[in-house]
């Protein structure tokens, strides 16, 4: 999304929201009840046009994953003993180490999955709230983000899920022994920690202006 | 109908407290920041200790790979490997768990650990795909904790920790000890050798040895130590043998130790042992050496001191009791003016004299000042027969002239001397050999055998055979003519002289002419000039003999002859007379003194010469054995020449006897004449066959005539 992007979707007439239509919709089942109701009649869930606690807790998550982010970048990933040489690797000396090998690829993907996506939807969650926080109302396009943020979520796993089939799989003795590390721990909160805080936020919150703006 | 209104909107005010309106969510992120920080924290604290070890190369260690082994256990890892400010070391840091920092101090020890194929095996194979690692060795109580050490090339023998003791030996070589060598114990492997070293002055190589415990508790200053390199080929009476302790002692060198003598004194710090050739070196070697435990006497002497020199024993009463550390000449001021003599300088251990264990030297300088005062002397005297090498030999004399310890300031005391009989002694062996060999043995036995031929020509003397005969017919003819009683007597007259003979050839035979010529033969002597005045007088004699038993004995038979002739018209007593005047005459031939006194002095002289031998024997040593046997042996070939002669000898005799039997067979078979005469002639084969087995034994070993049997 660019800046002239987003510069034009402020400028662009605002929507229309539910709740500027005195509509409050389930956030489970979708049904629309007009505002003030305070249960969905149709499956019972407590209805709330915004949940303005929610950017506490997506605060929370994305502060708590940004903490154990930094052990599982600091400490080894993987512990690879190989004819009694032990050798340990985090997961940038990893994609260092791949690079040196040749494998520029399998390096891009690592790198790809274990920096840049955490990375951004830590900076993607952060701008969406920070947004929301000073008000700004959101357009299309920071909906998208917020969307790409929840469903590529759940794909940072990769780096965890290789370490658990390695340590899995490798374990040969003395010839070849890989054991993982307190990163990949530390990794696997991060990205759960983080899917949370994207769970957490409440999306309708991008489209509202605040209420003085609104008059 | 009214519009239906809309319910009212509850409105409430936001609640602008941001701590009312916390979320318990915000826990997560503070756990999550509490437990990343704690375990930043735990891992900072349990980083460990640096310590910082330096090598000459780090070949193979590699930072953050490289670990730190004790006892074969990782305690920590390098680091940092880096050089030293001059380039001229390698240092390498590595960090040690806490759990044992604590115990690294100044006397902790590392070395790398690479892999090494030697003769004593393969070690460190595992450092073949792992890579090197650095072992350390550090004693088991806490120190100080120090940062920096030197790490040393190849592992330490001493290991910190390990039970054992370190020593020291010295040799001459140091070819056949390499690092890592064994020291032995009864074949079984106690310790390792260091690699060798010169010492300062460059004369001698220095060992380190590490004794394992508890075998170290053997070590003291009775234990002896020996090479046991290579192998050892020896080929000797029991056959043909080859000796090597081990494999690896044969490849790398290694040592044995062994304690010679029991109770050994504890060893004092810094003592050094010598290291022997062999064991049997090291065994001779019973003295203690170290110049803490000998006292230091001088003895100075006038005589020569040619084949003395450092390292021969001081003997007392043959008993090793010191060592001879030092020989120089030494210029006295007498009245004469300067006169050079010879100092010895000697080590008694006070021990071997006998001297309680906690002696101190002016104790033994006591003692001596008494066993001084009561004759005891210094001399020189020969180690063995066999060689000219000389030893100090301490001897109580009574009939030495008084002296005493002379106590010099500033010198150890000095022993008063007695002239050895070393040059008597030598002087005395080889005039008695040379008198031996100027013996006329030769001329002796060609008179034996001239003796002998005289009397085979007696035997065959044509008139002596024809005795027989004519006796015969003298006798049948007067058997039954003569009754009388004077007739009758005759036998016992021929009898009588026949019993002469017999005595005679006993004497000669139990006169022990044959024993005393046997023990003669083989004990040599010293009072030959009588054996030569005996052998003078022997040819003389026998020529007598000769001369008498030519001239005598035919007149004798013609005379007897005669007799039988004319018996048958003489006058039957007129027979009877001249018959035993003629037996008479035979008896007094045969009872003659000098036929009776041959044996006798030949027996004399012989004894004489055995006794002489035996003086020489108990006369002891002999400077120059060598040219003295050369000597002996020249005396036994002449004597061996001689005796060739003998068999010639004894078959003369023998042939002789033969003869004399027929002669005498035909005088009839079973008169006693006969029998007595034939058992006389027996005894005389006898002594021939005596004779002949003497000839033969000299002729098989001469040797024997010199040294006894």
């Amino acid at each position: 999304m660019s800046g002239d992007g987003m510069a034009n979707a402020e400028r662009a007439q605002p929507v229309l929201t539910a709740r500027a239509a005195g509509l409050v919709g389930c956030a489970e089942c979708g049904h629309v009840h007009p505002l003030g109701t305070q249960t969905c009649t149709v499956c019972g869930s407590r209805l709330v046009s915004r949940d303005m606690a929610s950017l506490q807790r997506v605060w929370a998550w994305l502060f708590a994953g940004m903490v154990v982010y930094i052990p599982a970048n600091v400490y080894p990933m993987l512990r690879t003993s190989t004819f009694g040489k032990t050798s340990e690797s985090t997961i940038v000396g990893g994609v260092f180490e791949l690079m040196e090998h040749g494998s520029y690829g399998v390096a891009f993907i690592v790198f790809f999955a274990s920096v840049v996506i955490p990375v951004s939807k830590f900076i993607a969650i952060a701008y969406l709230a920070w947004r929301v926080q000073r008000g700004k109302p959101g357009t299309a396009s920071h909906f998208h983000m917020y969307e790409v943020v929840e469903f590529i979520g759940r794909w940072s796993m990769i780096d965890v899920f290789v370490v658990a089939i390695l340590s899995a799989l490798v374990q040969l003795d003395f010839v070849a022994t890989i054991h993982p590390g307190i990163a990949a721990v530390s990794f696997a909160l991060s990205v759960a920690f983080t899917m949370i805080s994207a769970n957490s936020f409440d999306p309708r919150l991008i489209w509202d202006a605040p209420e003085g703006q609104k008059v | 109908m009214s519009d239906p209104t809309p319910a009212e909107m509850t409105v409430s005010q936001p609640r602008r407290s941001i701590w009312r309106n916390l979320s318990v969510v915000w826990l997560v992120p503070i756990i999550a920041l509490a437990v990343s920080l704690g375990i930043a924290w735990q891992n900072f604290a349990d980083r460990g200790t640096l310590i910082e070890i330096s090598f000459s190369n780090a070949s193979g260690v590699v930072a953050g790979e490289t670990t730190l082994r004790y006892r074969d256990v990782v305690v920590g890892t390098v680091e940092d490997v880096r050089f030293s400010d001059d380039l001229g070391r390698v240092l390498v840091d590595v960090r040690v768990d806490n759990e044992v920092a604590g115990f690294i101090d100044d006397e902790a020890m590392f070395w790398v650990v690479r892999p090494e194929v030697s003769a004593r095996g393969i070690s460190g194979l595992s450092t073949v795909l792992s890579g090197v690692y650095i072992e350390g060795a550090w004693d088991n109580a806490p120190g100080a904790v120090a940062q920096q050490f030197l790490g040393s090339e190849t592992p330490p023998l001493n290991q910190p920790g390990r039970p054992g003791r370190r020593i020291t030996l010295a040799t001459d070589d140091g070819t056949t000890i390499s690092y890592g060598s064994p020291v032995l114990f009864r074949g079984v492997e106690v310790g390792r050798m260091e690699t060798p070293r010169l010492s300062a002055d460059g004369r001698t190589v220095l060992v380190d040895a590490f004794i394992d415990a508890p075998h170290d508790a053997r070590l003291n200053q009775a234990t002896r130590f020996w090479d046991t390199s290579g192998f050892e080929l020896s080929f000797g009476a029991s056959g043909f043998s080859v000796d090597f302790d081990s494999l690896a002692s044969l490849v790398t060198g290694g040592v044995s130790f062994d304690n010679v003598y029991e109770n050994g004194e504890p060893l004092p710090s810094g003592y050094v042992f010598t290291l022997f050739e062999d064991e049997s070196a090291a065994r001779r070697n019973t003295l203690v050496r170290g110049p803490a435990q000998g006292v230091p006497f001088t003895i100075q002497f006038t005589e020569s001191v040619e084949g003395l020199g450092p390292g021969d024993d001081v003997t007392y009463q043959g008993l090793e009791v010191g060592v001879v550390t030092d020989l120089r000449s030494r210029v006295v001021e007498t009245q004469l003016g300067p006169e050079l003599s010879l100092l010895a300088q000697i080590s008694i251990d006070p021990q071997r004299m006998g001297l309680p264990t906690d002696a101190t030297p002016a104790d033994t300088v006591d003692f001596f000042r008494f066993a001084v005062d009561s004759g005891l002397r210094a001399r020189l005297a020969t180690e063995s027969l066999l060689n000219s090498d000389l030893k100090i030999e301490l001897v109580v004399l009574d009939s030495a002239p008084s002296a005493r310890l002379r106590e010099i300031e500033g010198e150890p005391p000095r022993l008063p001397s007695v002239e050895s009989n070393l040059s008597d002694f030598t002087a005395t062996a080889e005039g008695v050999l040379e008198r031996i060999n100027a013996l006329p043995v030769e001329e002796v036995m060609q008179q034996a055998i001239s003796l002998m031929q005289a009397f085979e020509q007696l035997a065959r003397n044509e008139d002596l055979q024809r005795v027989p005969g004519s006796a015969v017919a003298l006798l049948d003819d007067t058997r039954a003519l003569v009754g009388s009683e004077a007739i009758q007597a005759i036998p016992a007259q021929i009898e009588a002289a026949v019993t002469d003979l017999t005595a005679l050839v006993a004497d000669l035979r139990e006169g022990g002419a044959i024993a005393a010529l046997n023990s003669a033969m083989r004990n040599l002597d010293r009072a030959m000039a009588d054996v030569s005045i005996a052998s003078q007088n022997a040819p003389a004699l026998t020529e007598n003999l000769r001369k008498l038993t030519e001239s005598d004995i035919p007149a004798l038979i013609a005379e007897f002859e005669a007799v039988a002739t004319t018996a048958k018209e003489l006058e039957l007593q007129g027979l009877v007379d001249s018959a035993t005047s003629t037996l008479n005459r035979v008896d007094a031939l045969v009872g003659s003194q000098d036929t009776l006194e041959l044996p006798g002095t030949l027996n004399d002289a012989l004894t004489e010469m055995r006794l002489a031998l035996a003086e020489l024997r108990e006369g002891g040593v002999v400077e120059n054995l060598n040219a003295t046997l050369q000597s002996a042996s020249d005396a036994a070939g002449s004597v061996a020449e001689s005796v060739e002669d003998l068999p010639q000898l004894t078959a003369r005799l023998e042939r002789l006897v033969a003869e004399t039997e027929t002669v005498v067979r035909s005088y009839g078979d079973r008169s006693d004449f006969n029998t007595q005469t034939l058992a006389a002639l027996r005894e005389v084969q006898n002594a021939a066959k005596a004779i002949s087995e003497l000839a033969r034994a000299i002729e098989r070993s001469p040797n024997s005539l010199i040294f006894g049997r």
